[in-house]
């Protein structure tokens, strides 16, 4: 399943490889400009490029954010699969069963990301409204450190507040799937209670698999912080890196969903009926 | 009664003084045609001025003049009607809330104006509309006047004045403890004889107040006293005489010579920080948890001192104050006055993040362009704006690299001169006016890509043109002629003619007019374009080539050693001006050629037994002007692997991004 999510990813990317290869060969592959800016940030020839080629780079921009969409659909599609996988962890894995679960739980999963969609909407406007409650207007401002301040309170307490609801959609993905009910309210609250009442031990969860996520971030960037492409035979050694550390994320957030699963199963278990 | 005593004593004074100055007994630099000495009392509370003015003007035409024109700037904030506000639709919003909240508009009042006969003339004044008839418009005064002033005669006038400070203005007024008092005080305009810049008979040069373009006025030395609350620390125009406290207030007195006007800044908030350079006393007023820019500060204008020193000339003052506006006088940031100036920085700016240093090196150099060569910027504002953006580039690439000097930061770097061709080239209109209006006449917009950002990549690509050495020498005669006067754009590019004649003879045409004419002037765009590179293997001759009768047959198996290589040029713009082309052959070596730009289309052709590799229209960047640096060159055979890592960087740049947006499912 993880070698497969990962080739969706890499086939949806490879749809633009052609229209992109034409693009740059046709608006400026005879320049020396491609050389020069290619190693290098080049402010002037990316601001001329911008405005030169703005036509095809406006196309380009188009089809990029289609297949955002198209994949993010995809995504949500899948998800009924992979819970099923995850959740049931049987011991043959079969293509047939993974896309019935997929069809079965779309519909279920599209509304579930609409509503955190809007939760997390909802949320940012509310600390948006908290920072520039004490006005924006510069004139208004006693001080640029009163502004410095604000976000320095304000920031991280949103940054908690949107973890915490990824948290709890990550769970609510989870007993959606467990509870199998057309109507997702009763999933979406039964999820809330219980990491509510378990929420030392989800959060400290969330944090070891966020932290294991940074630790691998923090070493691609690294690699990548030191890997030099200018030579034309790392550029391969460089695509294969970031495409490894695609596979590592795919593969981290399974184990999230995973362990999460796991959690909640015991949380489920502890109480009397076994119901989730 | 007491008052009149104090005038009386006060024009005393005043006379002597403006005896003593205008004979020039010590060191004068400029004609000091408008002199002024100024009482100055600011009350905090009211948020009011009063002041007495003693002022002198010399009537330099050989004609009489029997009347003044005074511009009273603070009039432009007495209504939402007044010129500068129906212009200034774009700072509204802001504007709005000050104005709305405190009754933020301001005025300005002559209450009693004598002559030094004990001619009351204040019933003569009035109030005109020069330039666009409004009526609601009160920032010129005309004085009519008893006496007419004679052909080289100085006439003294005494005056009383009241003003009511805006609040946040542009380029002035107060909010909250901290004042910025910069064109402030009812000031005599410019008398311009016949024959002087561009005026056909003897006038006044006073126009309304605009939301654009600043300033033009006469040297004259200032002598201004002013009073504030105890506590308050000023900073102004000149140099401090002295300072005294007296029953909760102090009084601080400065005197500016040779200069065109006078500004002062003062809070209780103020931290001063000095420092020197070379004689001259720098001194920085900052509001606190902004001292960590001192040192950014006082960098730049070191090296702001030393390159205007070495390529323009001598700052002849013996102070510069800066002022760092707090963030509630965000809007009188950035501004020229003599030997005062104002910058701003933010205290969360990161260092790569070089705003401070460039705003306080562009309002230094104003010093010499407006200050000292004191052109008129209401009406040709690229001549003080646009050549202090090219020197502001100039500099800041110097000390910071020309990719850069003005942004590094998280990957992304930008240099000075970079950042002025990305303001101009990606406006919405770089074809949207000329340099050939007034600062008011860019009626839909353009007024600061065209006149700052467009002149400086111009005379920057002028620089290219004929040489870093000959552009300073044309600027070193043009400061130098014109310091402490008023030239008009004809009297600079007279200079750029003569300069450049002297050293390229008629290389560049009977004059540069051309060059000015077509990208200070004009509205075209340059673009010069690599349109293709060729090498065809030459064959032997076929067909009738000797005669009639023998036709030679075409074997194309059998060529001739060597290959014949063209690269065809393309004009796209309108604009033109001479221009090289680098073309790099297959056995390492090059040529460069050089153009004229002014046809169409042109080729270079060569016979030989080596190939093209690359052809490249200005190699070295001279031509700023030309829009479009990716049809520039021409390489014969595409570098593939510079594609691919192109892809490589934006596939999996989209990988990432589409596993990223998972996360939200």
């Amino acid at each position: 399943m993880w070698a497969w999510l990962y080739g969706i990813n890499v086939l949806v990317a490879m749809i633009l490889v052609v229209p992109l290869f034409n693009y740059i060969e046709t608006s400026f592959g005879q320049s020396m400009a491609l050389e020069r800016s290619v190693n290098d940030f080049n402010f002037s020839l990316i601001t001329d490029f911008i405005r030169e080629y703005d036509g095809g780079l406006q196309l380009f921009i188009q089809l990029v954010l289609s297949l955002l969409i198209f994949y993010f659909m995809i995504s949500i599609f899948l998800m009924g699969g992979i819970l099923d996988v995850l959740v049931r962890n049987p011991h043959q894995y079969s293509a047939g069963t993974f896309l019935n679960a997929a069809v079965q739980y779309f519909w279920r999963y599209t509304r579930l990301t609409l509503y955190f969609l809007i939760g997390h909407v909802v949320i940012l406007l509310v600390f948006w409204n908290l920072f520039s409650s004490q006005g924006l207007n510069p004139l208004k401002i006693e001080s640029d450190h009163a502004l410095i301040a604000r976000v320095k309170q304000i920031f991280p307490l949103y940054l908690g507040v949107a973890t915490t609801v990824m948290l709890m959609s990550d769970y609510a993905k989870v007993y959606v799937y467990r509870m199998n009910r057309s109507l997702i309210t009763i999933p979406l609250i039964n999820s809330f209670k219980h990491v509510f009442r378990h929420f030392l031990n989800a959060a400290g969860l969330y944090l070891v698999n966020m932290v294991v996520m940074a630790f691998f971030f923090l070493l691609y960037f690294l690699a990548r912080k030191n890997l030099d492409t200018r030579p034309g035979h790392l550029l391969l050694l460089a695509f294969l890196l970031s495409q490894l550390y695609l596979l590592i994320r795919i593969g981290l957030k399974l184990v999230n969903l995973r362990s999460i699963a796991l959690l909640s199963g015991m949380w489920s278990k502890d109480t009397s009926d076994g119901r989730v | 009664m007491d008052g009149n005593k104090n005038i009386d004593l006060l024009s005393c004074f005043t006379f002597l003084l403006f005896a003593f100055q205008i004979t020039g007994l010590h060191g004068q630099l400029s004609p000091r045609i408008a002199n002024y000495t100024m009482e100055i009392r600011l009350d905090t509370a009211q948020k009011t001025l009063t002041a007495s003015t003693v002022m002198s003007w010399k009537n330099i035409s050989d004609q009489p003049v029997s009347e003044l024109q005074m511009h009273m700037y603070y009039n432009a904030f007495r209504s939402s009607r007044s010129t500068f506000m129906e212009e200034s639709i774009w700072i509204r919003g802001f504007l709005n809330a000050a104005l709305q909240d405190d009754c933020g508009w301001s005025w300005s009042e002559i209450t009693h104006f004598e002559d030094a006969s004990g001619h009351i003339l204040t019933d003569s004044l009035e109030y005109i509309q020069p330039d666009d008839g409004n009526d609601n418009d009160k920032t010129v005064l005309r004085i009519g006047l008893a006496e007419p002033v004679l052909p080289g005669q100085t006439a003294t006038y005494r005056f009383d004045w009241e003003a009511r400070i805006p609040k946040s203005m542009v380029r002035t007024g107060y909010n909250r403890e901290y004042y910025f008092m910069a064109q402030w005080f009812p000031k005599l305009g410019v008398y311009e004889p016949a024959g002087m810049r561009y005026a056909k008979v003897d006038q006044w040069n006073c126009h309304q107040y605009h939301s654009t373009g600043e300033y033009y006025s006469d040297f004259g030395v200032y002598d201004v006293s002013i009073t504030v609350p105890e506590g308050f620390v000023v900073g102004a125009s000149g140099v401090l005489q002295e300072r005294r406290e007296d029953r909760g207030e102090s009084t601080w007195r400065f005197v500016a010579e040779d200069v065109i006007d006078f500004t002062w800044a003062t809070s209780p908030h103020f931290i001063e920080n000095k420092y020197k350079w070379k004689d001259i006393d720098i001194t920085l007023l900052t509001y606190p948890g902004h001292e960590h820019f001192k040192e950014r500060y006082f960098n730049a204008i070191g090296n702001a001192f030393e390159y205007l020193h070495a390529h323009v000339g001598p700052y002849p003052y013996p102070v510069l104050t800066v002022v760092d506006p707090p963030i509630h006088g965000i809007f009188t940031g950035g501004m020229e006055y003599p030997m005062l100036v104002s910058s701003l920085s933010f205290c969360f700016f990161p260092e790569g993040f070089k705003a401070p240093e460039t705003l306080v090196t562009h309002e230094l150099i104003h010093q010499y362009f407006m200050q000292m060569v004191a052109s008129n910027e209401q009406e040709e504002a690229w001549m003080d704006e646009g050549v202090t953006s090219y020197y502001e580039a100039r500099i800041m690439d110097h000390y910071g690299g020309a990719d850069r000097s003005q942004v590094k930061w998280l990957g992304m770097k930008f240099g000075n001169g970079e950042y002025n061709r990305y303001e101009f080239l990606n406006s919405p209109n770089p074809k949207i006016a000329g340099n050939d209006r007034k600062s008011w006449e860019f009626k839909y917009g353009g007024y600061g890509t065209i006149a700052y950002n467009k002149v400086a990549m111009a005379l920057k690509t002028l620089e290219g043109l004929i040489g870093q050495e000959v552009f300073d020498d044309m600027m070193k005669t043009y400061f130098e002629r014109w310091k402490f006067r008023h030239p008009c754009g004809r009297d600079l590019i007279e200079v750029a003619n003569e300069v450049v004649t002297k050293h390229y003879g008629h290389t560049f045409g009977d004059s540069i007019h051309w060059f000015f004419d077509q990208f200070i002037y004009g509205t075209e765009a340059c673009d010069y374009a690599v349109a293709s590179v060729t090498n065809r293997k030459m064959l032997h001759s076929a067909g009738f080539v000797n005669d009639t009768e023998n036709c030679l047959p075409l074997d194309l198996n059998n060529s001739k050693e060597g290959y014949e290589s063209t690269v065809v040029v393309h004009r796209l713009g309108e604009a033109w001006l001479p221009v090289e082309i680098l073309v790099k052959f297959n056995d390492g070596s090059s040529v460069l050629e050089q153009w004229d730009g002014k046809a169409r289309a042109f080729d270079f052709k060569y016979v030989s037994e080596k190939r093209i590799v690359s052809a490249e229209v200005d190699p070295f960047r001279k031509n700023n002007m030309d829009c479009n640096f990716l049809n520039n060159s021409f390489i014969v055979s595409q570098k593939k692997n510079s594609i691919r890592k192109y892809i490589y960087q934006i596939i999996t740049g989209i990988q990432h991004a589409m596993e990223t947006m998972t996360i939200l499912i």
